[in-house]
């Protein structure tokens, strides 16, 4: 099975070929490996990948893959072939549309700084985010204007959830 | 005076200090009672105590710094005593003058020795007189033109630095006769703002110090002895981030020389119980008394590896009124501690609180963890993103820091962006392992300690997750109609084979 695998928002092959009852051929980027894998628990495969080993804990949800193992975490989306075509689609449309500004850190809304309908250059601070005693100032971008603020003060956010769009300006 | 048993501890604090605190009752057979904020409710601390009372709220002055709300808990948990834990109502004198008034022990320093070691010009004055070196500064100035002249016959730099401030805040540097005029005024309106007090004082500043300090334990009887030193100069943003002892630093002279002052400088001011003595070591060697923390420190562990002493349960006994069973402890090894964060040090060390979906301890020979997560524990938003504290011991120093390597290789957490791969950085830098680095070795190689292993384990993690993938779209085929049933639901069948009795 052929996979596209995406990592650091960089898109990577990645064959899988069954050769037994745990081991498994693997191509990355063209390089094979022999991988004998093997799930110690529900969260905890433990690969000898060309007999180096690794133990790795990890969570499987939809596409998203996150791995933990000798002290760095991945987060990686695995989409087969037909998955793949979907998001090109898919990823075409967003091209020309809004600027969806996302937070990377969970926290509370501790200030939007713009209004719908609010011309903003690009680099302007639009919302404040508190966790842990630590304030951090989201910017926008591309300069626009505010098209929808989907949070407001004093909400908590997720970790990649939307908190406002931006229309960009039309350059001729 | 006689002694008399505590029956029952009330601890104000939450985290892994909590739980450290609760462990040590444990092995004392004493109950405890634990306190949590809305927040809390499934923190590590409320599920290990022995009993555990809501404070209703979310913010630090409706819950654990609400004085009134705890005493009423104690009153109605039968708690004799308090342990404060660090941070909170640690050094907090009117609070210790509460339980007073309840009845209640505080296991801590008295009132008066807080007092006197909360005000920095005050505790310099002390540390003065009974023959314990300081930093070279002032007393307390209130008008520009006297600290202008007294700026200017100490020579630049200076640090102007509030009287009542701690922690790294209310201080700040001036490097030329022209700028102390608006620093001064700053750093007044900051203190004033910071701890309602606008006193200022102006020091020597010290290029490139050391932070060396000293444990010392003093009882009601009038004996202190030190337990030796714990060297805390690597800082980031003022926060202390990793700890060792024995420091590189210090000779057995100059160890000997520091220990000696430190249960001066206890005795000086009428401390009882844990505290520690902070001193600066400037680059001769010379040291200064900095500041006393009238409470039990973060980094207290690497002090109990070393000496197989638990500092927890000489607080208690010395709470309780007994003497010190010791005139001097000896030690051994080395220990060095790691403080991990839920934080993101490829984002510019960004809070990372949220879901822990799976955590692995690290254990083996030497190693403790003191912590206050569990898998399945999401880490609340309002609170330090400290979630345990990471200590090793060695015959050595190498051993200990060889040890330390591998057991933040052994620690696994997921959900989570944590500081565990720069916490690796640090450890294996030359400068570090030379032992030579002072107060400023975070900055001046923040480069080094920036360069992460990029692409090492990138073919491992894609290889494993396409697998991962691969194993779970076959499962997914067997759930079609045909040949599904035998597989996937053998166990079920079992199952209800054997509850219809057949």
């Amino acid at each position: 099975m052929k996979y596209t695998a995406i990592l650091n928002e960089k898109e990577r092959e990645v064959e899988v070929t069954r050769r037994g009852e745990h081991m498994f051929r693997v191509e990355v980027d063209g390089k094979r490996h022999e991988v004998d894998a093997r799930y110690c628990a529900s969260d905890w495969l433990s690969i000898l990948m060309d007999n180096s080993s690794y133990d790795i804990s990890f969570t499987l949800d939809k596409d998203e893959v996150e791995l933990n193992f000798r002290n760095r975490n991945f987060n990686i989306q695995v989409l087969d072939e037909r998955k793949m075509r979907m998001r090109r689609v898919r990823s075409d449309l967003d091209m020309s549309g809004p600027e969806i500004i996302r937070t990377s850190m969970p926290g509370k809304v501790v200030k939007v700084s713009v209004k719908e309908g609010e011309q903003v250059e690009s680099g302007t601070g639009v919302i404040i985010i508190e966790a842990m005693k630590m304030e951090n100032e989201i910017q926008c971008r591309n300069s626009g204007v505010v098209k929808t603020v989907h949070v407001e003060a004093g909400q908590t956010v997720e970790s990649g959830a939307a908190l406002l769009e931006i229309e960009p300006e039309r350059t001729e | 005076m006689k002694t008399k048993k505590i029956k029952k501890i009330l601890i104000p604090n939450r985290g892994e200090i909590a739980v450290r605190i609760q462990r040590t009752c444990r092995e004392l057979n004493i109950p405890t009672v634990a306190v949590f904020s809305d927040p809390d409710r499934y923190a590590l601390h409320v599920r290990y105590a022995d009993e555990a009372f809501p404070l209703p709220g979310s913010l630090p002055g409706e819950t654990y710094l609400d004085q009134e709300k705890i005493f009423a808990i104690a009153k109605k948990s039968g708690a004799d005593a308090i342990h404060p834990g660090y941070g909170f109502l640690s050094e907090n004198a009117a609070f210790v003058r509460g339980c007073e008034e309840h009845g209640i022990r505080f296991i801590g320093p008295p009132a008066e020795a807080i007092e006197a070691m909360g005000l920095k010009t005050k505790a310099r004055e002390i540390m003065q007189k009974a023959g314990v070196p300081v930093v070279p500064g002032t007393e307390t100035i209130d008008n520009t033109g006297s600290a202008q002249k007294q700026a200017d016959e100490m020579g630049y730099p200076v640090l102007v630095k509030a009287s009542a401030g701690g922690g790294g805040k209310g201080m700040r540097r001036v490097d030329k006769a022209a700028d102390l005029k608006s620093s001064f005024a700053a750093c007044r309106r900051e203190a004033q703002s910071a701890f309602g007090d606008p006193s200022v004082y102006i020091e020597k500043y010290l290029e490139n110090p050391r932070h060396v300090e000293f444990q010392v334990l003093a009882d009601s009887h009038g004996s202190a002895i030190h337990l030796y030193e714990r060297e805390c100069s690597v800082q980031r943003r003022h926060q202390k981030i990793i700890e060792e002892t024995p420091s590189p630093v210090l000779d057995e002279t100059m160890r000997k020389k520091m220990g000696e002052v430190a249960v001066e400088a206890a005795r000086a001011c009428g401390y009882e119980n844990a505290g520690t003595v902070e001193f600066l070591v400037d680059k001769d060697r010379n040291f200064y008394f900095l500041e006393m923390n009238t409470r039990l420190q973060v980094e207290h562990p690497i002090t109990e590896m070393i000496t197989g002493v638990d500092l927890v349960e000489q607080q208690v006994r010395i709470a309780e009124g007994e003497a010190i069973a010791y005139d001097s402890i000896p030690r051994r090894g080395a220990a060095i501690e790691c403080r991990i964060y839920a934080e993101d040090p490829a984002h510019n060390f960004l809070p990372s609180p949220g879901l822990i979906k799976a955590l692995t301890d690290p254990g083996g020979p030497g190693v403790r963890n003191d912590s206050g997560v569990y898998p399945g524990y999401t880490i609340p938003l309002e609170y330090d993103p400290m979630i345990s504290k990471l200590v090793t011991w060695g015959e050595n120093r190498q051993q200990a820091i060889n040890r330390m390597k591998r057991a933040l290789e052994e620690y696994y957490l997921l959900g989570i962006n944590t500081n565990i791969s720069y916490l690796r950085q640090i450890i294996s830098h030359p400068q570090f392992l030379s032992g030579d680095y002072d107060t400023h070795f975070i900055e001046k190689y923040r480069d080094d300690l920036a360069r992460f292993e990029t692409n090492d384990y990138d073919s491992i993690a894609l290889a494993a997750a396409a697998i991962l993938n691969f194993v779970r779209s076959e499962q997914g085929a067997e759930c079609q109609p045909e040949g599904q049933t035998q597989k996937t639901s053998a166990w079920k069948l079992s199952g209800r084979l054997r509850r219809m009795g057949k």
